[in-house]
This record gives C-alpha cells, sequence and structure tokens, in this order.
C-alpha cells in the first residue's frame, strides 16, 4: 500500500522523476493536459473531415467505410481520451488536492499508474487507423454483430480488437484515478473543511469519479464478452440465425441487446461524467466573476447527487428502438424527464447568481456562461428524445447529434476552457492573453450555435446521423446549403482551437512572472499557496479552512471577498 | 471501533453459512413450483452475503456513514438486474 | 519504495472527522471492492439474461457435481473464517496466530484452486468448450468458464496478495522490539494490523462473489 507524501527536496529528483514518472499530482494533471489536447486536436481533425465530405461530397475527401470509421473513432476520443481526462485528469488531478488542503493525492504511485494507463491506451486506439480494415465502423457504442463479427465491415477485422484494447485499458486508468479522487476528497480535507464548504468543483468531481468508479468496471466486462465473442467463438452477442452474404454465422444463441443493456448502463452515466466536472468548475469561475456567492449552495450539491443517482436509472432511453421491452421504455422515460428537474434547479441557480452581479467578462468568464446557454439550449431538446413516442421518429437522426454535441460536447468543452483560463495562473505563473481569448471564445461559440443548432432542422427533416453523403438520397438534397452552412461553422470552431493552441503556446513561451497568488480575488484554498506550487503545495503548513467557499461581497465587509483561510474574527471588520 | 470481537463471532458467523449453503442446496428438492425456488435461493444468498459483510467483513463495527455509502452501489446493481430481466423474457 | 520511506510524513488528519473514521488504505479497498462488484454484476447479470432468455436449459444439476462444488464452496467459507481470524489475531499483535490463520487461509485458497482445476478438467473431458458443449445452449459453458474463470483469477491473486502479506507480516512483527519506543512499535503493529484486514477485506469479497456465483450458477 503506498503511503502518500514523499517530501523530498526537489533538487534531489532526476528529470525522470519530476517530469516523466512524476508522483505530484499537479505534474500529472499537466500530463493529463497536454495528452488530452493533442487528442482533441486529433478528435477535431476527424470531424473536420466528416464535415468536409458532408457538405461537399463531390470532393471524396473519405471513401465511406474510411467515414464510419472516422465517426467511430471521432466519438470515442472525445468522449473516452479527451472529454473525461480533460475535466478529472486534469482538474480533478489538480484541484482535488489544492482545493482541499491535501499534500497530495493519497495514493500518488496509483495516481501515476492512472496517467500512464491512459498514455499507453492511446497506442491501440491510434493504431487502429493503420490496420488493415481500419478503425472500427460501430460507431463508439460499437454494436454487435457489426462489431462482433470479423468479417462483418472493414474496421471489424483488427479495428474493433484495438478499440476493446484500447477502451479496456482506459476502464484501467480510470478506476485507479477514481480510488484517488474519491479517498482524497473524503478522507483528506484540511482542518475545517467540512462538505458543506467543499467548492462545488469538488463536489462535482467527486460525483464524477463515483460513477466513474462504478460504471466503467460494466464497460469492461462487456468489452471483455466482446473479445470473447470475437475469439473464442463465444455468441453472447450474437442472435441465432445470423447470416453473413451467403454464410449462416457458426455462433448463436446471444442477443445484441445485452451489449446495449451493458453499454449504456456504462454509457448514460457516461456523458454525466463529462458534464458534472464541468458544472462544479463552471460554479466557481461564476462566483468570482460574478462577485457573488453561489445562489443557493445546497440546491446545486443535492442537484448534483440527483443527477448522479439518476443517471444508473435512465440509460434505456438510448434503447427505445431496440426492440426493447415497452414496458421497461416507459420507465426509462419517466426517469428520463425527472432527471430535467435538476438540470433545471442547477442553471436556475447559475441564472440567479449572475442577476444584478458585477460581471467581471474575463475569457473564462464568458466560457462559463457560454457553458450554461449551451446546456440549456442543448437541454431543451432532451425532453423531445426522453419521451419515447416523440424519441422514435427522431431516433439516430441530426437531431440526437445536435442535442448531444450542445448539451455534453461543447457544454463540457466549454466548462473545460472555462477552467483552463482560470486556473491557467495557478498552474503555469503565466496569463493566458485577454484578446486572443476572447477571439477563441467568439470563434467558438457562434461556430458551436452554426454548427449544431441547424442539425435539430436536418434531424426532423430525416438525415440520418451517420449517413456518407447526402446525395445517396434524393429527399435529402435541399438540405446541401445546409450542410455547408454547418461545416463552415465547424470550420470556426476548429479556428478557435486553433488560436488556443497560439494562446496556449505562446503564453508558455513566455517566462512566469505571476507572482500574485490571487489574481481572480478567488475564495477556496489553491489560491492561498503560489503560483505553481512545489510538490507539497504549502510551503508553511496547510492553512486550515474557517468559512464556506463562496463568501463575495458579504455585507459589512469592507473588501468584497472573504477567503476560506481567513480567519475569524476578522481583522479588517474595522468599527 | 473494537467492541467485544472475539474469535467466536468468527466461528460462529462460520456455522451460520455453512448451514445456509446446506439449506440452499437442500431447498432445491423441495416439491415447489421453481419460481419459489429460486426466490428462496437468492433469498439464502443474500442472507449469507449480509453475513459475510457485517461479520467478516467488519461493516457492523464501522460507523453507520460507511455502510450507507456503500448502500448506494448495492441499490445500482440491484437495478441493473431488474433492468436486464424484462428483456430476456421479452416482455 | 523502499528509499524514501524515511521521508514519508505521516498522515495528517488535521482537524475534523474523517467521515467514515478509518484509514485510507481500508477506505481505498472498500471503494475499489465497490468497482469490483460492478464487474462481477455485469458477468453475473449477462448471464442471467442469457440464462432467462434460453428456451431450454442444460440439466446442469446432473452435469456439474453439486457436491463437490459444496465441498468447494465449505473451502472458501472456511478459509474466509479464518482470515477473519487472522485479521482478529493481527489486532491483538498475537503474531502466533496471525501467521498460523494466514497460512490456513492460504492453503484454503490453493485447495479451493486445485479443486476448480479438477472441476474445469472434468467438464472439458465431458466435451464442454466456450464456443460449444454436448448439450446444446452454448451460453452455459460460455458463462461457466468465463464467470468461474474471473473468481479464479481473483482467486490467484488474492492467495498472491496473502503470500505477499504474510511475508510482510512475519517480518514486521519480528522487528516489533519490546526496548522500541512506545509509539513506534505501536505504530508498527498498526501497520501491520492495517495491512492484513485490507487483505482480508479483498478476500471476503472473493467469498462475497462466490455465494453468488454457487447461487445462480451451480444451484438455481
Amino acid at each position: 500500500m503506498a503511503h502518500p507524501l514523499h517530501l523530498e527536496a526537489p533538487e534531489r529528483e532526476s528529470f525522470w522523476r519530476k517530469y516523466v514518472f512524476s508522483l505530484d499530482h499537479k505534474v500529472i494533471a499537466i500530463q493529463y493536459l497536454f495528452t488530452g489536447l493533442f487528442m482533441a486536436l486529433v478528435g477535431g481533425f476527424l470531424a473536420m473531415a466528416m464535415r468536409t465530405q458532408l457538405a461537399w461530397p463531390d470532393l471524396h475527401v473519405l471513401r465511406p467505410e474510411q467515414y464510419l470509421g472516422f465517426v467511430s473513432m471521432h466519438g470515442t476520443i472525445m468522449l473516452f481520451w479527451v472529454l473525461t481526462p480533460l475535466q478529472l485528469g486534469v482538474f480533478g488531478n489538480y484541484l482535488i488536492p489544492l482545493m482541499c488542503g491535501a499534500r497530495d493525492m493519497a495514493f500518488p504511485f496509483v495516481n501515476m499508474l492512472s496517467y500512464w494507463t491512459y498514455a499507453l491506451s492511446i497506442v491501440p486506439l491510434l493504431a487502429a487507423f493503420f490496420v488493415p480494415g481500419g478503425p472500427p465502423n460501430g460507431g463508439w457504442v460499437q454494436y454487435p454483430p457489426l462489431s462482433a463479427l470479423r468479417d462483418a465491415a472493414p474496421g471489424s477485422l483488427w479495428g474493433v480488437d484495438l478499440w476493446l484494447v484500447a477502451v479496456i485499458l482506459f476502464c484501467i486508468s480510470s478506476l485507479f484515478g477514481s480510488l484517488n479522487y474519491i479517498t482524497t476528497t473524503l478522507q483528506m480535507r484540511t482542518r475545517g473543511l467540512s462538505m458543506g464548504r467543499l467548492p462545488l468543483t469538488i463536489w462535482g468531481m467527486l460525483l464524477t469519479a463515483t460513477l466513474a468508479l462504478l460504471v466503467f468496471p460494466v464497460l469492461m466486462a462487456a468489452g471483455i464478452l466482446l473479445l470473447f465473442d470475437r475469439h473464442f467463438g463465444t455468441g453472447f452477442f450474437i442472435p441465432a440465425g445470423l447470416f453473413l452474404g451467403n454464410r449462416p454465422v457458426p455462433q448463436a444463441g446471444g442477443d445484441p441487446l445485452l451489449w446495449q443493456h451493458l453499454f449504456w448502463f456504462f454509457g448514460h452515466p457516461e456523458v454525466y461524467i463529462v458534464i458534472l466536472p464541468s458544472m462544479g468548475m463552471v460554479s466557481d469561475v461564476i462566483a468570482t466573476f460574478a462577485r457573488k456567492g453561489i445562489f443557493a449552495y445546497r440546491g446545486m450539491v443535492g442537484a448534483m447527487i440527483a443527477i448522479s443517482a439518476l443517471s444508473f436509472l435512465v440509460y434505456g432511453h438510448h434503447m427505445f428502438v431496440s426492440g426493447m421491452s415497452p414496458l421497461l421504455g416507459t420507465g426509462f422515460a419517466l426517469t428520463t424527464l425527472a432527471i430535467g428537474i435538476p438540470s433545471a434547479v442547477k442553471t436556475f441557480n447559475w441564472v440567479v447568481t449572475l442577476w444584478g452581479a458585477r460581471i467581471h467578462a474575463t475569457p473564462a468568464m464568458l466560457f462559463a456562461v457560454g457553458f450554461i446557454s449551451m446546456f440549456v439550449a442543448g437541454g431543451l431538446s432532451g425532453p423531445f428524445l426522453g419521451a419515447n413516442s416523440v424519441d422514435i421518429p427522431l431516433h439516430d437522426t441530426y437531431f440526437v447529434v445536435a442535442h448531444f454535441h450542445l448539451v455534453m460536447a461543447v457544454a463540457s468543452l466549454f466548462g473545460i476552457f472555462a477552467a483552463i483560463y482560470y486556473w491557467f495562473p495557478k498552474m503555469f505563473g503565466r496569463m493566458l492573453d485577454d484578446r486572443l481569448g476572447r477571439i477563441h471564445f467568439w470563434l467558438s461559440f457562434v461556430g458551436a450555435y452554426g454548427a449544431f443548432f441547424p442539425m435539430h432542422i436536418l434531424g426532423i427533416a430525416g438525415m440520418h446521423r451517420r449517413i456518407y453523403s447526402i446525395q445517396a438520397f434524393p429527399y435529402l438534397q435541399p438540405l446541401a446549403p445546409v450542410n455547408v452552412f454547418i461545416t463552415i461553422s465547424a470550420f470556426l470552431i476548429f479556428l478557435g482551437g486553433l488560436v488556443f493552441a497560439w494562446n496556449l503556446l505562446r503564453a508558455l513561451r513566455q517566462p512566469a512572472t505571476v507572482e500574485d497568488p490571487n489574481p481572480w480575488r478567488a475564495c477556496t484554498l489553491e489560491w492561498s499557496t503560489r503560483n505553481r506550487p512545489g510538490h507539497g503545495n504549502w510551503e508553511g503548513p496547510v492553512p486550515a479552512v474557517y468559512r464556506g467557499p463562496y463568501e463575495f461581497s458579504v455585507p459589512g465587509e469592507e473588501r468584497d471577498y472573504l477567503p476560506q483561510w481567513l480567519p475569524e474574527p476578522i481583522p479588517a471588520r474595522g468599527t | 471501533m473494537e467492541r467485544a470481537v472475539g474469535y467466536g463471532l468468527y466461528w460462529r458467523t462460520w456455522v451460520w453459512l455453512l448451514i445456509v449453503t446446506a439449506l440452499e442446496v437442500g431447498v432445491i428438492y423441495l416439491p415447489v413450483a421453481r419460481g419459489y425456488i429460486i426466490l428462496a435461493v437468492v433469498f439464502l444468498a443474500l442472507v449469507k452475503a449480509s453475513l459475510i459483510v457485517s461479520n467478516f467483513m467488519h461493516l457492523r463495527f464501522e460507523r453507520r456513514a460507511l455502510a450507507y455509502v456503500l448502500a448506494a452501489p448495492v441499490a445500482f446493481l440491484a437495478a441493473m438486474f431488474l433492468f436486464f430481466w424484462p428483456d430476456a423474457l421479452r416482455l | 519504495m523502499q528509499a524514501t520511506e524515511t521521508a514519508i510524513v505521516r498522515p495528517e488528519w488535521g482537524g475534523g472527522v474523517s467521515p467514515f473514521d478509518v484509514n485510507w488504505g481500508k477506505f481505498m479497498m472498500w471503494t475499489f471492492l465497490a468497482s469490483d462488484a460492478f464487474t462481477f454484476g455485469a458477468f453475473l447479470a449477462s448471464y442471467v439474461f442469457a440464462r432467462l432468455a434460453a428456451p431450454a436449459w442444460p440439466p446442469h444439476h446432473a452435469i456439474l457435481n453439486l457436491n463437490f462444488v459444496g465441498a468447494m464452496t465449505f473451502l472458501l467459507i472456511t478459509s474466509s473464517a479464518t482470515m477473519a481470524a487472522a485479521v482478529h489475531a493481527a489486532k491483538e499483535a498475537d503474531a502466533r496466530r496471525t501467521t498460523r490463520y494466514l497460512v490456513l487461509t492460504i492453503l484454503g485458497g490453493l485447495t479451493f484452486l486445485g479443486m476448480q482445476a479438477y472441476e474445469w478438467t472434468h467438464f472439458i473431458e465431458e466435451g464442454a468448450r466456450p464456443w460449444a458443449n454436448p448439450w446444446g445452449v452454448v451460453a452455459f459453458s460460455a458463462f461457466f468458464f468465463l464467470i468461474t474463470g474471473f473468481h479464479g483469477a481473483h482467486v490467484t491473486s488474492g492467495v498472491v496478495y496473502l503470500l505477499v502479506v504474510l511475508r510482510r507480516t512475519v517480518r514486521d512483527f519480528a522487528r516489533v522490539d519490546p526496548q522500541q519506543p512506545e509509539e513506534q512499535r505501536r505504530h508498527l503493529l498498526e501497520t501491520a494490523a492495517a495491512r492484513v484486514e485490507n487483505a482480508g477485506l479483498y478476500w471476503h469479497f472473493v467469498d462475497l462473489v462466490w455465494v453468488f456465483v454457487f447461487a445462480l450458477m451451480y444451484v438455481i
């Protein structure tokens, strides 16, 4: 059992120990950051290729099976290798010990293993592009029998194997990470930091880690079953009487529906895994730049807990057209609609926090407000898809693509960008450029609405979500200009990403000059230590906590914020 | 934490586990409908599980909070089983 | 990790109350077991799904010897009891009994594995394979090999884990010296007891899983 806190003098650490196989949660977070951003670039590139194909099918940028491979890899990379690690891996790692007042994670060695398993899992994943048949064709959901039979599709030859190995490795990495995040949050908080004083970021991370802890094993189990079907001749997911071409498939006796149950039992909590940390981080950013405490802190925590608990009970809404029991479908529709309540509680609380505030429109704040905007815009189409009767005509159309990109993908990406702009001075001792940040925001914001909003129309018009070329169907021909518009908007998002990359590189090339440990005048504990803290996080003793995380503009106080580590009674109380 | 937990508790638990196991095996020979047998076996398995968790794994002697926190995953696991079977039966 | 052991700072629970009043290692073990329960839960739920969906199920009572499996269950439960006794002995700093019960537990685990190997051999000789069996329903043998194999892998790693714990416990108890300062001695004993306890949690979990494997795959 690894015991924590190896407080060695930094100069004794070799290069490898310090930057590569580091046990310091902050270094591991930064490793996650750059790996995740690299994967985001890969995933974004795939999206751009797909959009080009859809807008200008005559160019034949992609072959059909290649297009489907790109669809699968874009979804897989973005969900598993970008959104999950960029939140839990980067900010969970960086912020949990700092915001909880711990010197490091509970198990630094396990933490390092988590990153390196993640890094290792990228190898088989990207290798899928270079094997015969290319990457898997079944989408990120990998429904059998397409994925279970090696001859069913070009990508099923090798691609699915590599995909499964990569995903199973990722599950293990996620397990290592979650163990640390949960144990650290619950067991290592500093004196005075009760659960009711935890920043919402940490609440989000804690609940996310719990979800990840409990659902990734299910995906792993499903992956093992699928590997058995592919290599040991079992038929867990292969129904009887299946023909491939003219040949009957030898395996039988299984049910593809079983995979869907297993996958979505994992898959639905997964979408909360990518949104809950953002919800937390955005709350922190909004409180700081509105100079107001988060409205209804307890309500926010309760809503997050309710969302996490409900996320286990709603997964069936992904399977309304699968032939699932209609009895079950109605139950799932009810629980799905119920999840709108805590989501609305959160949204209203953010809006009320912003109401009448003196808002500082920094790039971080712009992205945080953009998060709310995207979450609402995407969330409103949720009830359509959650009610089974409406979902059936809309299922697997671009309406779904619009919904989940707005509410989950873009929203959590905005949350991540808000967090990067906000915590960048703490992580690197430098500021990201304000003007480039604004350009980045407006390109992303306009691009995201331009790209994803018209997709609702495409979906209602009947455009299937994995279609390779709209030329195949005459009724889709009139939609060609909409697709061109969407593609141009998508390019804007990518351009925004490049502006961000430029901003990042530019900032990192400058010397670390930001000495002020609390440039945003925020209240939470990570701002009490110097920027780029050393191993051990605080040079002196760990500060104790005396108050809640969002004491901004407290009536009767001279200063407009009271940090958590400020002792009572407050010296500046005056008369 | 260390209340009067002696070796006696473990031997008693051991004996009970063996008795319940014997009951499990015995119950399948009862001349009743299969549904009742399945219910009985599942119930007995849950009895064994709770004996192991509370006595061998000491959950009885931990803070209540730990038990409550662990109850949530158990509930979600039960939900998983409940969600799966209507589809298996094609209800 | 050995070299840095001197630089380790004792975990400081600065104030307030640990919500569960357990040490970190124990909490992490519980968390890990919750996670592992979902792996087994997913396998068993899939098995139940396949069993319910199958139009007929092979006469498994005739194929799998229930008495033999009952003996395996008896062994695993007994090893769980001796493990609990080892944890108790370790908490009482009773080196002799800790070692004895740990050895008994390991022997129980090894015998279980041997019996499982025998059972598998027998089953394979009757023609069962993951991809086919003489009784018609493939899912029967496929899930049998998958789930008992996965459980057996857990028992195997449990035995390895217990061997490591045994070695380190013997070493730690040998280090205890009445001339040591009281605090140092207590720390040594507490660490040793915590290590045995965490291993115990894992071992009981393996037993716990077997309860459901036994009930769902053999008895019903």
